[in-house]
Protein backbone atom coordinates (compact mmCIF):
# COMPACT_ATOMS: atom_id res chain seq x y z
CA UNK A 1 0.00 0.00 0.00
CA UNK A 2 2.99 2.47 1.07
CA UNK A 3 6.51 1.90 0.24
CA UNK A 4 9.35 3.63 1.76
CA UNK A 5 12.41 2.64 -0.13
CA UNK A 6 16.13 3.87 0.65
CA UNK A 7 15.06 7.84 1.91
CA UNK A 8 17.76 10.33 2.71
CA UNK A 9 16.81 13.58 4.00
CA UNK A 10 19.68 16.04 5.29
CA UNK A 11 18.53 19.17 6.63
CA UNK A 12 19.99 22.63 6.08
CA UNK A 13 22.21 21.38 3.47
CA UNK A 14 25.72 23.28 3.10
CA UNK A 15 25.30 25.45 6.23
CA UNK A 16 26.81 24.84 9.46
CA UNK A 17 23.52 23.59 10.64
CA UNK A 18 23.36 20.43 8.34
CA UNK A 19 21.52 17.59 10.17
CA UNK A 20 21.32 14.46 8.19
CA UNK A 21 18.19 13.17 9.21
CA UNK A 22 17.01 9.97 7.32
CA UNK A 23 20.34 8.50 5.65
CA UNK A 24 18.53 5.25 4.10
CA UNK A 25 14.80 4.62 5.66
CA UNK A 26 12.88 1.97 4.57
CA UNK A 27 9.42 1.38 5.22
CA UNK A 28 6.51 -1.01 4.00
CA UNK A 29 2.75 -0.73 5.24
CA UNK A 30 0.05 -2.99 4.03
CA UNK A 31 -3.79 -2.48 3.96
CA UNK A 32 -5.53 -3.18 7.26
CA UNK A 33 -1.84 -1.63 8.88
CA UNK A 34 -2.39 0.79 11.90
CA UNK A 35 0.77 2.05 12.61
CA UNK A 36 1.76 3.84 15.43
CA UNK A 37 4.63 5.69 15.51
CA UNK A 38 6.85 6.53 18.74
CA UNK A 39 10.42 8.00 19.34
CA UNK A 40 12.21 11.15 21.29
CA UNK A 41 12.28 14.41 19.95
CA UNK A 42 13.87 14.74 16.66
CA UNK A 43 13.91 10.85 16.21
CA UNK A 44 12.18 11.96 12.84
CA UNK A 45 8.38 10.81 13.30
CA UNK A 46 6.73 13.79 12.13
CA UNK A 47 9.24 14.53 9.02
CA UNK A 48 7.98 11.10 8.20
CA UNK A 49 4.59 12.11 7.76
CA UNK A 50 5.59 15.13 6.04
CA UNK A 51 7.34 12.47 3.40
CA UNK A 52 5.04 10.62 2.95
CA UNK A 53 2.25 13.62 2.59
CA UNK A 54 4.82 15.28 0.26
CA UNK A 55 4.95 18.53 2.22
CA UNK A 56 8.63 17.70 1.99
CA UNK A 57 10.48 16.24 -0.59
CA UNK A 58 13.37 13.40 -0.19
CA UNK A 59 17.01 13.87 -1.36
CA UNK A 60 17.35 10.53 -2.63
CA UNK A 61 14.85 7.30 -2.44
CA UNK A 62 11.08 6.56 -3.27
CA UNK A 63 8.10 6.75 -1.90
CA UNK A 64 5.25 4.49 -3.43
CA UNK A 65 2.09 5.08 -2.72
CA UNK A 66 -0.79 2.23 -4.65
CA UNK A 67 1.78 1.02 -6.87
CA UNK A 68 2.30 4.47 -8.29
CA UNK A 69 5.50 6.70 -7.43
CA UNK A 70 4.60 9.77 -5.84
CA UNK A 71 8.06 10.75 -5.45
CA UNK A 72 8.21 13.54 -7.09
CA UNK A 73 4.34 14.62 -6.88
CA UNK A 74 3.09 17.78 -5.17
CA UNK A 75 1.49 17.92 -1.96
CA UNK A 76 -2.01 18.70 -3.26
CA UNK A 77 -2.13 15.11 -5.65
CA UNK A 78 -0.85 12.89 -3.11
CA UNK A 79 -3.80 14.45 -1.00
CA UNK A 80 -6.44 12.79 -3.23
CA UNK A 81 -5.76 9.19 -1.11
CA UNK A 82 -4.22 10.82 1.81
CA UNK A 83 -6.19 12.11 4.75
CA UNK A 84 -4.27 14.18 7.48
CA UNK A 85 -4.98 15.48 10.91
CA UNK A 86 -2.38 17.97 12.52
CA UNK A 87 -1.53 17.99 16.38
CA UNK A 88 -3.17 21.92 15.70
CA UNK A 89 -6.81 21.69 15.59
CA UNK A 90 -6.81 25.25 13.39
CA UNK A 91 -4.83 23.09 10.32
CA UNK A 92 -8.07 20.63 10.08
CA UNK A 93 -10.71 23.27 9.58
CA UNK A 94 -11.22 26.52 8.10
CA UNK A 95 -12.19 29.09 11.56
CA UNK A 96 -14.24 31.24 9.19
CA UNK A 97 -16.74 28.79 7.74
CA UNK A 98 -19.65 27.55 9.95
CA UNK A 99 -19.33 23.21 10.86
CA UNK A 100 -22.13 23.05 8.11
CA UNK A 101 -19.75 24.71 5.53
CA UNK A 102 -16.72 22.94 6.50
CA UNK A 103 -18.32 19.19 5.94
CA UNK A 104 -19.51 20.69 3.19
CA UNK A 105 -15.96 21.60 1.84
CA UNK A 106 -14.78 18.24 3.01
CA UNK A 107 -17.55 15.93 1.36
CA UNK A 108 -16.88 17.30 -1.86
CA UNK A 109 -13.01 16.07 -1.73
CA UNK A 110 -12.12 13.95 -4.63
CA UNK A 111 -14.66 16.12 -6.99
CA UNK A 112 -14.34 19.22 -9.10
CA UNK A 113 -14.58 22.88 -6.53
CA UNK A 114 -16.85 24.54 -9.14
CA UNK A 115 -19.41 26.98 -9.66
CA UNK A 116 -22.29 24.60 -8.13
CA UNK A 117 -23.33 25.21 -4.36
CA UNK A 118 -20.60 24.99 -1.73
CA UNK A 119 -23.59 24.57 0.79
CA UNK A 120 -24.80 20.61 0.33
CA UNK A 121 -27.96 21.09 2.27
CA UNK A 122 -29.22 17.77 0.98
CA UNK A 123 -26.15 15.97 2.96
CA UNK A 124 -27.70 17.90 6.32
CA UNK A 125 -29.04 15.01 8.03
CA UNK A 126 -26.53 12.91 7.55
CA UNK A 127 -23.65 15.63 8.75
CA UNK A 128 -25.63 15.88 11.72
CA UNK A 129 -25.95 12.02 12.28
CA UNK A 130 -21.89 11.88 11.78
CA UNK A 131 -21.42 14.83 14.43
CA UNK A 132 -24.30 13.05 16.71
CA UNK A 133 -21.41 10.09 16.51
CA UNK A 134 -18.90 12.22 18.47
CA UNK A 135 -21.43 13.04 21.63
CA UNK A 136 -19.98 16.27 22.09
CA UNK A 137 -23.60 18.22 20.70
CA UNK A 138 -22.13 19.49 17.64
CA UNK A 139 -24.91 18.53 15.96
CA UNK A 140 -26.84 21.38 17.44
CA UNK A 141 -23.95 23.91 16.60
CA UNK A 142 -24.48 23.14 12.58
CA UNK A 143 -23.87 27.13 12.02
CA UNK A 144 -21.39 27.63 14.93
CA UNK A 145 -18.04 29.07 13.23
CA UNK A 146 -15.08 26.41 13.57
CA UNK A 147 -12.78 29.03 14.57
CA UNK A 148 -15.75 29.68 17.97
CA UNK A 149 -14.97 25.95 18.66
CA UNK A 150 -12.61 24.59 21.66
CA UNK A 151 -9.52 23.03 20.34
CA UNK A 152 -11.06 19.15 21.60
CA UNK A 153 -14.33 20.12 19.64
CA UNK A 154 -12.41 21.55 16.61
CA UNK A 155 -9.97 18.59 16.59
CA UNK A 156 -13.25 16.25 16.35
CA UNK A 157 -14.40 17.86 13.56
CA UNK A 158 -11.41 18.09 11.50
CA UNK A 159 -10.86 14.33 12.22
CA UNK A 160 -14.29 13.51 10.54
CA UNK A 161 -13.29 15.80 7.52
CA UNK A 162 -9.94 14.10 7.08
CA UNK A 163 -11.86 11.13 6.72
CA UNK A 164 -14.82 11.75 5.20
CA UNK A 165 -13.41 11.47 1.52
CA UNK A 166 -13.05 8.02 2.32
CA UNK A 167 -8.68 8.01 2.03
CA UNK A 168 -6.91 5.15 1.79
CA UNK A 169 -4.05 6.22 4.43
CA UNK A 170 -4.70 8.32 7.25
CA UNK A 171 -1.85 10.00 8.56
CA UNK A 172 -2.41 11.56 12.17
CA UNK A 173 0.70 13.69 13.68
CA UNK A 174 -0.09 13.89 17.43
CA UNK A 175 -3.62 14.69 16.53
CA UNK A 176 -4.86 14.22 20.47
CA UNK A 177 -1.98 16.05 22.31
CA UNK A 178 -2.85 19.42 22.48
CA UNK A 179 -6.16 18.21 24.08
CA UNK A 180 -7.52 17.34 27.69
CA UNK A 181 -7.81 14.29 28.81
CA UNK A 182 -11.19 13.47 28.21
CA UNK A 183 -11.40 15.02 24.65
CA UNK A 184 -8.55 13.08 23.84
CA UNK A 185 -10.12 9.90 25.21
CA UNK A 186 -13.13 10.83 22.78
CA UNK A 187 -10.53 11.65 19.27
CA UNK A 188 -8.74 8.61 20.17
CA UNK A 189 -11.89 6.90 20.25
CA UNK A 190 -13.12 8.10 16.84
CA UNK A 191 -9.90 7.67 15.41
CA UNK A 192 -10.04 3.80 16.64
CA UNK A 193 -13.01 3.41 14.82
CA UNK A 194 -11.35 4.60 11.78
CA UNK A 195 -8.54 1.65 12.03
CA UNK A 196 -10.57 -0.95 9.31
CA UNK A 197 -9.32 -3.29 7.30
CA UNK A 198 -9.71 -1.52 4.64
CA UNK A 199 -7.97 1.68 5.97
CA UNK A 200 -4.07 2.12 6.76
CA UNK A 201 -3.23 4.53 9.24
CA UNK A 202 0.21 5.99 10.74
CA UNK A 203 -0.31 7.88 14.01
CA UNK A 204 2.42 9.56 15.11
CA UNK A 205 2.45 9.92 19.66
CA UNK A 206 4.45 10.97 22.35
CA UNK A 207 1.86 9.10 24.88
CA UNK A 208 3.49 5.42 25.16
CA UNK A 209 0.01 4.13 27.12
CA UNK A 210 -1.59 5.39 23.93
CA UNK A 211 1.00 4.40 21.69
CA UNK A 212 0.15 0.10 23.23
CA UNK A 213 -3.58 1.01 22.73
CA UNK A 214 -3.68 1.53 19.61
CA UNK A 215 -3.20 0.32 16.24
CA UNK A 216 -2.07 -3.02 14.87
CA UNK A 217 1.85 -2.13 14.52
CA UNK A 218 4.11 -0.64 16.80
CA UNK A 219 7.28 1.50 15.30
CA UNK A 220 9.88 2.97 17.34
CA UNK A 221 12.28 5.69 15.39
CA UNK A 222 15.48 6.58 16.62
CA UNK A 223 17.94 9.12 14.68
CA UNK A 224 15.84 8.69 11.90
CA UNK A 225 16.27 5.17 12.28
CA UNK A 226 13.93 2.02 13.07
CA UNK A 227 14.71 0.53 16.11
CA UNK A 228 11.38 -1.43 16.65
CA UNK A 229 9.03 -2.16 14.32
CA UNK A 230 6.28 -5.09 16.15
CA UNK A 231 2.66 -6.32 15.13
CA UNK A 232 -0.25 -8.33 15.95
CA UNK A 233 0.63 -10.47 19.61
CA UNK A 234 4.11 -9.30 19.88
CA UNK A 235 2.22 -5.55 20.08
CA UNK A 236 -0.30 -6.71 22.47
CA UNK A 237 2.37 -8.29 25.33
CA UNK A 238 4.84 -4.77 24.90
CA UNK A 239 4.46 -3.24 27.90
CA UNK A 240 5.63 0.55 28.70
CA UNK A 241 8.64 -0.56 30.65
CA UNK A 242 10.05 -2.24 28.19
CA UNK A 243 9.68 0.16 25.56
CA UNK A 244 11.08 2.74 28.39
CA UNK A 245 14.31 0.26 28.63
CA UNK A 246 14.55 0.35 24.69
CA UNK A 247 14.78 3.85 25.09
CA UNK A 248 17.30 4.82 27.77
CA UNK A 249 19.47 2.13 25.85
CA UNK A 250 20.10 4.40 23.29
CA UNK A 251 21.25 6.87 25.95
CA UNK A 252 18.89 9.40 24.79
CA UNK A 253 16.67 12.02 26.79
CA UNK A 254 14.14 10.56 28.17
CA UNK A 255 11.02 12.58 29.64
CA UNK A 256 8.11 12.12 31.55
CA UNK A 257 5.82 13.00 28.63
CA UNK A 258 6.57 10.22 26.92
CA UNK A 259 4.74 8.61 30.09
CA UNK A 260 1.69 11.04 30.25
CA UNK B 1 -31.72 64.88 -4.42
CA UNK B 2 -28.58 67.36 -4.04
CA UNK B 3 -26.10 66.96 -6.82
CA UNK B 4 -23.53 66.94 -3.97
CA UNK B 5 -25.20 64.07 -2.26
CA UNK B 6 -25.97 61.93 -5.36
CA UNK B 7 -22.20 62.61 -6.58
CA UNK B 8 -20.67 61.07 -3.43
CA UNK B 9 -23.09 58.38 -3.40
CA UNK B 10 -22.22 57.52 -7.34
CA UNK B 11 -18.73 57.41 -6.73
CA UNK B 12 -19.27 55.40 -3.84
CA UNK B 13 -20.91 52.96 -5.72
CA UNK B 14 -18.34 53.15 -8.40
CA UNK B 15 -15.08 52.50 -6.23
CA UNK B 16 -17.24 50.63 -4.48
CA UNK B 17 -16.64 47.63 -7.55
CA UNK B 18 -13.12 48.24 -6.58
CA UNK B 19 -13.55 48.09 -2.88
CA UNK B 20 -15.15 44.70 -3.60
CA UNK B 21 -11.96 43.25 -5.26
CA UNK B 22 -9.98 44.60 -2.57
CA UNK B 23 -11.73 42.88 0.28
CA UNK B 24 -11.77 39.55 -1.75
CA UNK B 25 -7.75 40.07 -1.26
CA UNK B 26 -7.32 41.98 1.64
CA UNK B 27 -9.78 40.15 4.05
CA UNK B 28 -10.74 37.17 2.59
CA UNK B 29 -7.09 35.95 1.02
CA UNK B 30 -5.22 37.84 3.59
CA UNK B 31 -2.94 39.36 -0.10
CA UNK B 32 -2.38 43.15 0.34
CA UNK B 33 -2.89 43.06 -3.36
CA UNK B 34 -0.57 46.58 -4.90
CA UNK B 35 -1.98 45.42 -8.02
CA UNK B 36 -4.81 47.65 -8.02
CA UNK B 37 -2.86 51.13 -8.39
CA UNK B 38 -2.36 49.90 -11.35
CA UNK B 39 -5.42 47.68 -12.81
CA UNK B 40 -7.62 50.45 -11.91
CA UNK B 41 -5.80 52.61 -14.47
CA UNK B 42 -5.25 50.26 -16.65
CA UNK B 43 -9.65 49.58 -16.57
CA UNK B 44 -9.96 53.31 -17.22
CA UNK B 45 -7.17 53.20 -20.46
CA UNK B 46 -9.01 50.12 -22.33
CA UNK B 47 -12.19 51.78 -21.72
CA UNK B 48 -10.89 55.26 -22.64
CA UNK B 49 -9.48 54.05 -25.76
CA UNK B 50 -11.67 51.57 -27.00
CA UNK B 51 -14.56 54.54 -26.49
CA UNK B 52 -12.61 56.66 -29.17
CA UNK B 53 -12.35 54.25 -31.03
CA UNK B 54 -16.19 53.81 -31.44
CA UNK B 55 -16.88 50.77 -29.55
CA UNK B 56 -19.95 49.80 -27.52
CA UNK B 57 -19.67 51.76 -23.85
CA UNK B 58 -20.66 48.67 -22.42
CA UNK B 59 -18.09 46.19 -24.28
CA UNK B 60 -15.73 48.26 -23.08
CA UNK B 61 -16.62 47.79 -19.45
CA UNK B 62 -16.60 44.28 -20.28
CA UNK B 63 -12.95 44.25 -21.80
CA UNK B 64 -11.47 46.77 -19.09
CA UNK B 65 -12.88 43.84 -16.86
CA UNK B 66 -10.71 41.38 -18.81
CA UNK B 67 -7.96 43.51 -19.21
CA UNK B 68 -8.03 43.51 -15.15
CA UNK B 69 -8.16 39.59 -14.55
CA UNK B 70 -5.40 39.28 -16.89
CA UNK B 71 -3.12 41.72 -14.52
CA UNK B 72 -4.31 39.81 -11.72
CA UNK B 73 -3.07 36.53 -12.95
CA UNK B 74 -0.03 37.64 -13.76
CA UNK B 75 0.26 38.93 -10.01
CA UNK B 76 -0.68 35.48 -8.80
CA UNK B 77 1.53 33.87 -10.91
CA UNK B 78 4.61 35.73 -9.76
CA UNK B 79 4.04 35.12 -6.10
CA UNK B 80 2.60 31.33 -6.69
CA UNK B 81 4.77 30.39 -9.76
CA UNK B 82 8.00 32.52 -8.86
CA UNK B 83 7.51 32.72 -5.32
CA UNK B 84 8.03 36.55 -4.86
CA UNK B 85 6.28 37.74 -1.99
CA UNK B 86 2.89 38.79 -2.39
CA UNK B 87 3.16 42.81 -1.51
CA UNK B 88 6.04 42.94 -3.98
CA UNK B 89 4.01 40.63 -6.40
CA UNK B 90 1.83 43.58 -6.77
CA UNK B 91 4.49 45.90 -6.58
CA UNK B 92 6.03 44.67 -9.73
CA UNK B 93 2.81 44.65 -11.68
CA UNK B 94 1.41 47.77 -10.74
CA UNK B 95 4.91 49.61 -11.98
CA UNK B 96 4.41 47.16 -14.90
CA UNK B 97 0.91 48.39 -16.12
CA UNK B 98 1.90 51.95 -15.47
CA UNK B 99 4.07 52.12 -19.04
CA UNK B 100 1.37 49.58 -20.41
CA UNK B 101 -1.27 52.00 -19.80
CA UNK B 102 0.56 54.94 -21.67
CA UNK B 103 0.90 52.29 -24.43
CA UNK B 104 -2.73 51.86 -24.74
CA UNK B 105 -3.92 55.32 -24.60
CA UNK B 106 -0.68 56.66 -26.15
CA UNK B 107 -0.57 59.99 -24.28
CA UNK B 108 -0.87 60.83 -20.53
CA UNK B 109 -4.23 61.90 -20.56
CA UNK B 110 -7.25 61.56 -22.60
CA UNK B 111 -10.62 63.56 -22.75
CA UNK B 112 -13.72 61.80 -23.62
CA UNK B 113 -14.91 64.23 -25.29
CA UNK B 114 -18.85 63.72 -26.72
CA UNK B 115 -18.08 59.95 -27.24
CA UNK B 116 -21.11 58.26 -26.28
CA UNK B 117 -20.36 56.42 -22.54
CA UNK B 118 -22.97 54.24 -20.43
CA UNK B 119 -23.79 57.93 -18.82
CA UNK B 120 -25.22 59.52 -21.92
CA UNK B 121 -28.94 59.96 -21.37
CA UNK B 122 -29.84 62.11 -24.41
CA UNK B 123 -32.93 59.86 -25.10
CA UNK B 124 -34.34 56.67 -23.80
CA UNK B 125 -35.11 54.92 -20.77
CA UNK B 126 -33.93 58.29 -18.59
CA UNK B 127 -35.48 60.59 -20.64
CA UNK B 128 -36.82 63.35 -18.22
CA UNK B 129 -34.58 62.33 -15.10
CA UNK B 130 -32.01 65.17 -13.87
CA UNK B 131 -29.12 63.52 -15.02
CA UNK B 132 -26.98 63.49 -12.11
CA UNK B 133 -29.86 61.26 -11.02
CA UNK B 134 -29.61 58.68 -14.01
CA UNK B 135 -26.07 58.44 -13.35
CA UNK B 136 -26.40 57.38 -9.82
CA UNK B 137 -29.11 54.89 -11.38
CA UNK B 138 -26.48 53.38 -13.27
CA UNK B 139 -23.65 53.32 -11.08
CA UNK B 140 -25.75 51.76 -8.32
CA UNK B 141 -27.03 48.87 -10.86
CA UNK B 142 -23.47 48.13 -11.89
CA UNK B 143 -22.94 48.27 -8.45
CA UNK B 144 -24.90 45.98 -7.63
CA UNK B 145 -24.63 43.20 -10.65
CA UNK B 146 -21.31 43.01 -9.04
CA UNK B 147 -22.33 42.60 -5.28
CA UNK B 148 -24.79 39.26 -6.26
CA UNK B 149 -22.45 38.03 -8.25
CA UNK B 150 -19.72 38.03 -5.69
CA UNK B 151 -21.87 37.15 -3.44
CA UNK B 152 -23.18 34.22 -5.62
CA UNK B 153 -19.05 33.10 -6.41
CA UNK B 154 -18.33 32.99 -2.66
CA UNK B 155 -21.31 30.65 -2.16
CA UNK B 156 -19.97 28.34 -4.58
CA UNK B 157 -17.57 25.69 -4.34
CA UNK B 158 -15.00 27.51 -5.84
CA UNK B 159 -15.68 30.14 -3.56
CA UNK B 160 -15.58 27.93 -0.32
CA UNK B 161 -12.00 27.49 -1.43
CA UNK B 162 -10.78 30.93 -1.97
CA UNK B 163 -12.17 31.65 1.35
CA UNK B 164 -10.18 28.40 3.29
CA UNK B 165 -7.12 29.33 1.08
CA UNK B 166 -6.64 32.27 2.97
CA UNK B 167 -7.56 31.10 6.63
CA UNK B 168 -6.14 27.94 6.08
CA UNK B 169 -3.95 26.92 2.75
CA UNK B 170 -2.66 23.59 4.54
CA UNK B 171 -6.51 22.90 3.99
CA UNK B 172 -6.99 23.43 0.74
CA UNK B 173 -3.80 21.36 -0.23
CA UNK B 174 -5.84 18.53 2.28
CA UNK B 175 -8.99 18.17 0.11
CA UNK B 176 -6.53 17.55 -3.19
CA UNK B 177 -6.45 21.19 -4.43
CA UNK B 178 -3.70 23.77 -5.32
CA UNK B 179 -3.55 26.53 -2.89
CA UNK B 180 -1.80 28.57 -5.91
CA UNK B 181 -4.81 27.82 -8.39
CA UNK B 182 -7.18 28.90 -5.83
CA UNK B 183 -5.34 32.41 -5.00
CA UNK B 184 -5.03 33.23 -8.89
CA UNK B 185 -8.32 32.86 -9.06
CA UNK B 186 -9.17 35.35 -6.07
CA UNK B 187 -6.20 37.93 -7.90
CA UNK B 188 -7.90 37.75 -11.45
CA UNK B 189 -11.78 38.32 -10.16
CA UNK B 190 -10.31 41.31 -7.63
CA UNK B 191 -8.54 43.28 -10.39
CA UNK B 192 -11.31 42.70 -12.50
CA UNK B 193 -13.53 44.57 -10.26
CA UNK B 194 -10.74 46.62 -10.27
CA UNK B 195 -10.31 47.53 -13.91
CA UNK B 196 -14.11 47.70 -14.01
CA UNK B 197 -14.05 50.47 -11.41
CA UNK B 198 -11.23 52.60 -13.85
CA UNK B 199 -13.43 51.88 -16.64
CA UNK B 200 -16.60 53.36 -14.93
CA UNK B 201 -14.97 55.95 -13.13
CA UNK B 202 -13.06 57.60 -16.76
CA UNK B 203 -16.72 57.63 -18.48
CA UNK B 204 -18.12 59.45 -15.60
CA UNK B 205 -15.37 61.92 -15.38
CA UNK B 206 -15.45 62.23 -19.13
CA UNK B 207 -11.53 61.78 -18.91
CA UNK B 208 -8.45 59.31 -18.47
CA UNK B 209 -5.54 60.78 -16.19
CA UNK B 210 -2.42 58.17 -16.26
CA UNK B 211 -1.96 58.81 -12.40
CA UNK B 212 -5.61 58.33 -11.51
CA UNK B 213 -4.90 55.03 -9.98
CA UNK B 214 -2.26 57.04 -7.87
CA UNK B 215 -3.37 55.25 -4.06
CA UNK B 216 -6.44 53.33 -5.42
CA UNK B 217 -5.32 50.52 -3.04
CA UNK B 218 -5.11 53.15 -0.19
CA UNK B 219 -9.16 54.39 -1.35
CA UNK B 220 -9.95 50.09 -0.85
CA UNK B 221 -8.29 49.30 2.66
CA UNK B 222 -9.33 52.15 3.89
CA UNK B 223 -13.01 51.89 2.84
CA UNK B 224 -12.93 48.16 3.37
CA UNK B 225 -11.62 48.41 7.30
CA UNK B 226 -14.45 51.46 7.62
CA UNK B 227 -16.87 49.65 6.42
CA UNK B 228 -15.73 46.39 8.64
CA UNK B 229 -15.28 48.57 11.89
CA UNK B 230 -18.65 50.03 11.12
CA UNK B 231 -20.89 46.83 9.91
CA UNK B 232 -18.81 44.01 10.26
CA UNK B 233 -20.86 43.17 13.50
CA UNK B 234 -24.11 43.08 11.85
CA UNK B 235 -25.16 39.35 11.62
CA UNK B 236 -24.87 37.49 8.04
CA UNK B 237 -23.71 40.61 6.45
CA UNK B 238 -22.18 40.09 3.09
CA UNK B 239 -18.72 41.43 2.69
CA UNK B 240 -19.42 42.82 -0.13
CA UNK B 241 -21.93 44.98 1.29
CA UNK B 242 -19.06 45.98 3.72
CA UNK B 243 -17.25 46.82 1.02
CA UNK B 244 -19.88 48.84 -0.62
CA UNK B 245 -21.07 50.49 2.69
CA UNK B 246 -17.39 51.65 4.01
CA UNK B 247 -16.67 53.00 0.70
CA UNK B 248 -19.80 55.64 0.56
CA UNK B 249 -18.81 56.68 3.76
CA UNK B 250 -15.08 56.86 2.51
CA UNK B 251 -16.22 59.42 -0.01
CA UNK B 252 -18.55 61.28 2.09
CA UNK B 253 -15.65 62.10 4.35
CA UNK B 254 -13.28 63.10 1.63
CA UNK B 255 -16.41 65.40 0.38
CA UNK B 256 -17.67 66.87 3.98
CA UNK B 257 -13.43 67.44 4.45
CA UNK B 258 -14.11 69.61 1.09
CA UNK B 259 -16.63 71.02 2.08
CA UNK B 260 -15.12 72.60 5.47
CA UNK B 261 -12.51 74.18 3.73
CA UNK B 262 -9.23 71.65 2.79
CA UNK B 263 -7.85 72.03 -0.45
CA UNK B 264 -7.60 69.23 -2.98
CA UNK B 265 -3.79 68.92 -2.35
CA UNK B 266 -4.56 67.78 1.35
CA UNK B 267 -7.23 64.82 0.11
CA UNK B 268 -4.03 62.22 0.39
CA UNK B 269 -2.86 63.68 4.12
CA UNK B 270 -6.89 63.11 5.03
CA UNK B 271 -7.12 59.73 3.71
CA UNK B 272 -3.74 59.16 5.83
CA UNK B 273 -5.57 60.49 8.91
CA UNK B 274 -9.07 58.78 7.95
CA UNK B 275 -7.07 55.53 7.44
CA UNK B 276 -5.59 55.53 10.94
CA UNK B 277 -8.62 56.53 12.71
CA UNK B 278 -10.40 53.68 10.93
CA UNK B 279 -7.48 51.21 12.05
CA UNK B 280 -7.21 52.13 15.52
CA UNK B 281 -11.16 52.13 15.48
CA UNK B 282 -10.92 48.48 14.07
CA UNK B 283 -8.82 47.52 17.13
CA UNK B 284 -10.38 45.81 19.56
CA UNK B 285 -7.61 46.64 22.04
CA UNK B 286 -8.05 50.17 21.69
CA UNK B 287 -11.55 49.96 22.37
CA UNK B 288 -10.86 48.16 25.68
CA UNK B 289 -8.63 50.43 26.90
CA UNK B 290 -10.85 53.15 26.04
CA UNK B 291 -13.41 51.79 27.99
CA UNK B 292 -11.13 51.26 30.70
CA UNK B 293 -9.47 54.71 30.65
CA UNK B 294 -13.40 55.57 31.54
CA UNK B 295 -14.02 53.23 33.85
CA UNK B 296 -11.38 54.12 36.22
CA UNK B 297 -12.11 57.86 36.08
CA UNK B 298 -15.68 56.68 36.74
CA UNK B 299 -14.43 54.77 40.17
CA UNK B 300 -12.03 57.73 40.86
Amino acid sequence: MLELNNIKKTFNKGTPNEFILYDGLSLKAEVGDHIVVVGSNGSGKSTLLNVIAGSVYVDSGSVVLNKIDVTNKKEYIRAQDIGRVFQDPKMGTCSTMTIMENMSLAYNKGNKYGMEAGLLKHKREMFKDMLRQLGISLEEKMETKAGALSGGQRQALALLMATMGNPKLLLLDEHAAALDPKTSAIVLDLTESFMTKDMTSIMVTHNLADALAHGNRLLMLHKGKVLLDIKGEEKKKMTIEALIHMFSKEEDVFTDTMLF
Amino acid sequence: MDVLISGIITQGFIYGIMSMGVIVTYLVLDFPDMTVDGSFPLGAAVAASLLLSGVNPWLCCIAAFFAGTLAGTVTGILHVKLHIKNLLSGIITMTALYSINLHLTGKPNLFLGNAVTIFTFENGLFAGIPSSIATLIVAFLIAMVIKFALDWFMKTKKGFLVRTVGDNPQLVASLGQNIGAVKIIALAIANGFAALAGAVICQYQQFFDISMGLGTIVMGLVAVIIGKTVFGRIRLIQLSTIAILGTIIYRATIAIALNIGFESIDLKLITAVVFVIALVLSSSEIKESIVRLFKVKNNA
